[in-house]
């Protein structure tokens, strides 16, 4: 009788010795972050902002689930369900950079199509003001659409110089703006050929 | 035996009785207490999506402090119902998380509502911008058809018109940096215009400028008075030619000016009306004037070749700069604008009759302004504004 109480003591012992050897996963950790890292780096913030938002949602659980297992006896830790949350955070930040690549790619493509497009059209109607009809009165009207074509040239210039900045957005809205005052000008001038 | 089993007995009763006591404490605890066990999953949610409206609303950068405490509530918030959790299930009392994450949505929904209200001044921010652009382009609105514009002044105008068309659309497209910046560029720009304009006119409505071109006005007028004769006067300011007989106005007539209309004229080729007292010299007509009929003035008279001399000397002109001539009253106006090398133009209807009314030495007197009633004057008064 005394032997199998003091085989169950032991037996009882070892295991909480084993469970106050549960380590955080510190390792993994410090990899979810270095991927979140990676993702800041994409500026995912800026081209992958929802992505980012599970991010943030996945490294408050995991930081919530640490700080309620350090709270704990330490022979009572459990550090489960941290690593499932660490996985979790690693995947959203994966995501995120994976997100924030293809937004950024995407919104430098879209800005150079821009761009293309209202280059395109700005020579268009450059050829369109040359060709415009002139007559009595039409001088002041010609020189307007000749400065807004000149203010376009230059929001496009710039749009240029923020592709090349990789600052893709704010090209992508200078492109936007150039495009369509070029389009208004054209409908002017295509307005006053078809009038006369 | 029977005294060991005796105890064994008492010790499992006592057991048993200090489990349904401590049962009915929490059955009492429970009872009066429902929303201690509630688990706060719904708000977990809530407070992640009034977060991600928050950053949404770009509340990182428009109110930092606010969508922080938000998301340290939100933390808080985790961290209390993990807690929990982790208790006994008997023992859990959510009731602290509930309140921590009903805080980070609070919190969450202030930081969008100040993010919005930041993006609201910022577009009242572009909008005033844009409207002070507006207002300076404004004020030069028709100008360029009434006054004459060096080249580089005209294109100044016309590229602050298109950067605040530009400006607008990076309003419409809520881009609020881009917009402030491209309106400011056109008020300056505009500014600019309006500096170089006020420069070209204000000499229209300096009093002391308007005194002398009174006295010129009232020297000519006295003289037609005294004689019973006929004379000219042309206010360029007004672009009236008034014909005094016997010191009275017997005829008003519209007149066109030399493109230059502000200016006074100083040498060959600078498309001014000159400013002076003239005499009539010469009377054109049947092919020997090259607009209808015209009356020869005596331009220059000795102060515009002093003038002259005087610009030479201070190395504002170069020193082989001509004075030019021909200046004349002619016909061929009715054109709606300023467009002679310098002369004034009537509509031939009007030259007809004045042709007639005048003779050789009428005196021509013209000034720039006589009442400081006219394009001129009232675009400096403005500009003075």
């Amino acid at each position: 009788m005394i032997v199998t109480n003091r085989r169950a003591l032991v037996a009882l012992v070892a295991t909480l010795a084993l469970s106050g050897c549960a380590k955080p996963p510190a390792e993994a950790i410090s990899d979810a972050e270095a991927t979140l890292g990676a993702a800041v780096a994409a500026e995912a913030e800026q081209y992958a902002p929802e992505a980012m938002n599970a991010v943030s949602e996945a490294k408050a659980a995991l930081d919530a689930e640490m700080a309620a297992q350090g709270e704990k006896m330490s022979l009572t830790r459990s550090y489960k369900r941290a690593e499932e949350l660490v996985v979790a955070y690693k995947t959203a930040a994966e995501q995120a950079t994976t997100a924030a690549a293809a937004g950024k790619e995407q919104a430098k493509n879209d800005a150079t199509a821009l761009i293309t497009e209202g280059r395109t059209a700005l020579d268009e109607a450059t050829q369109l003001l040359a060709r415009a009809p002139r007559g009595k009165g039409s001088a002041a009207d010609l020189a307007a659409l000749k400065a807004d074509l000149e203010a376009a040239g230059a929001s496009l210039t710039e749009a240029e110089a923020g592709l090349a900045a990789g600052t893709f957005l704010d090209a992508k809205s200078k492109a936007t703006s150039a495009k369509e005052t070029i389009q208004r000008v054209v409908e002017d001038l295509t307005q006053a050929r078809t009038g006369r | 035996m029977a005294p060991e089993r005796h105890g064994i007995r008492r010790a499992v009763l006592g057991a048993f009785t200090a489990l349904a006591a401590l049962s009915a404490g929490a059955a009492v605890l429970l009872g009066a207490h429902p929303e201690r066990r509630e688990d706060p999953a719904g708000l977990v949610q809530e407070a992640a999506l009034a977060l991600r409206a928050a950053r949404g609303r770009n509340a990182a950068a428009r109110a930092p402090m606010t969508l922080a405490t938000a998301q340290d509530l939100y933390a808080e918030g985790l961290l209390e119902r993990r807690r929990q959790e982790l208790r006994f299930f008997l023992l859990r009392d959510f009731r602290r998380a509930h309140d921590v994450f009903q805080a980070s949505v609070e919190r969450a929904g202030a930081a969008t509502t100040l993010a919005e209200r930041s993006a609201r001044r910022d577009r009242t921010r572009a909008s005033r911008a844009l409207a002070a652009a507006d207002a300076a382009v404004l004020t030069l609105t028709g100008t360029e058809d009434r006054i004459w514009m060096a080249q580089p002044v005209r294109q100044r105008l016309l590229r602050a018109r298109s950067l605040l068309k530009e400006a607008r659309a990076f309003l419409d497209h809520d881009a609020f940096d881009d917009a402030v910046a491209r309106a400011r560029t056109a008020q300056a720009e505009a500014d600019e215009v309006g500096a170089s304009l006020h420069a070209a006119t204000s000499r229209f409505a300096d009093d002391a400028r308007l005194l002398t071109w009174r006295a010129w006005v009232a020297e000519t007028v006295a003289w037609s008075r005294s004689t019973g004769r006929v004379a000219v006067v042309v206010d360029k300011d007004a672009h009236r030619l008034t014909v005094y007989q016997a010191g009275r106005v017997v005829r008003e007539y519209d007149a066109e000016l030399g493109w230059n209309n502000v200016g006074d004229k100083l040498h060959q080729g600078d498309g001014a009306t000159p400013e002076g007292r003239y005499k009539i010299t010469d009377k054109k007509s049947g092919g020997r004037s090259r607009y209808y009929k015209a009356l020869l003035l005596d331009y220059p008279d000795r102060d515009d070749l002093r003038d002259l001399e005087a610009l030479k000397a201070s190395g504002e002109i170069p020193r082989d700069t001509r004075i030019g001539g021909l200046i004349e009253i002619h016909g061929e106006g009715g054109r709606g604008k300023d467009w002679t090398d310098g002369c004034v133009a009537l509509t031939n209807e009007h030259i007809d009759w004045l042709f007639t009314s005048v003779a050789v030495g009428t005196p021509v007197t013209i000034v720039g302004s006589e009442h400081g009633e006219g394009h001129f004057s009232e675009l400096a008064r403005r500009l003075e504004r």
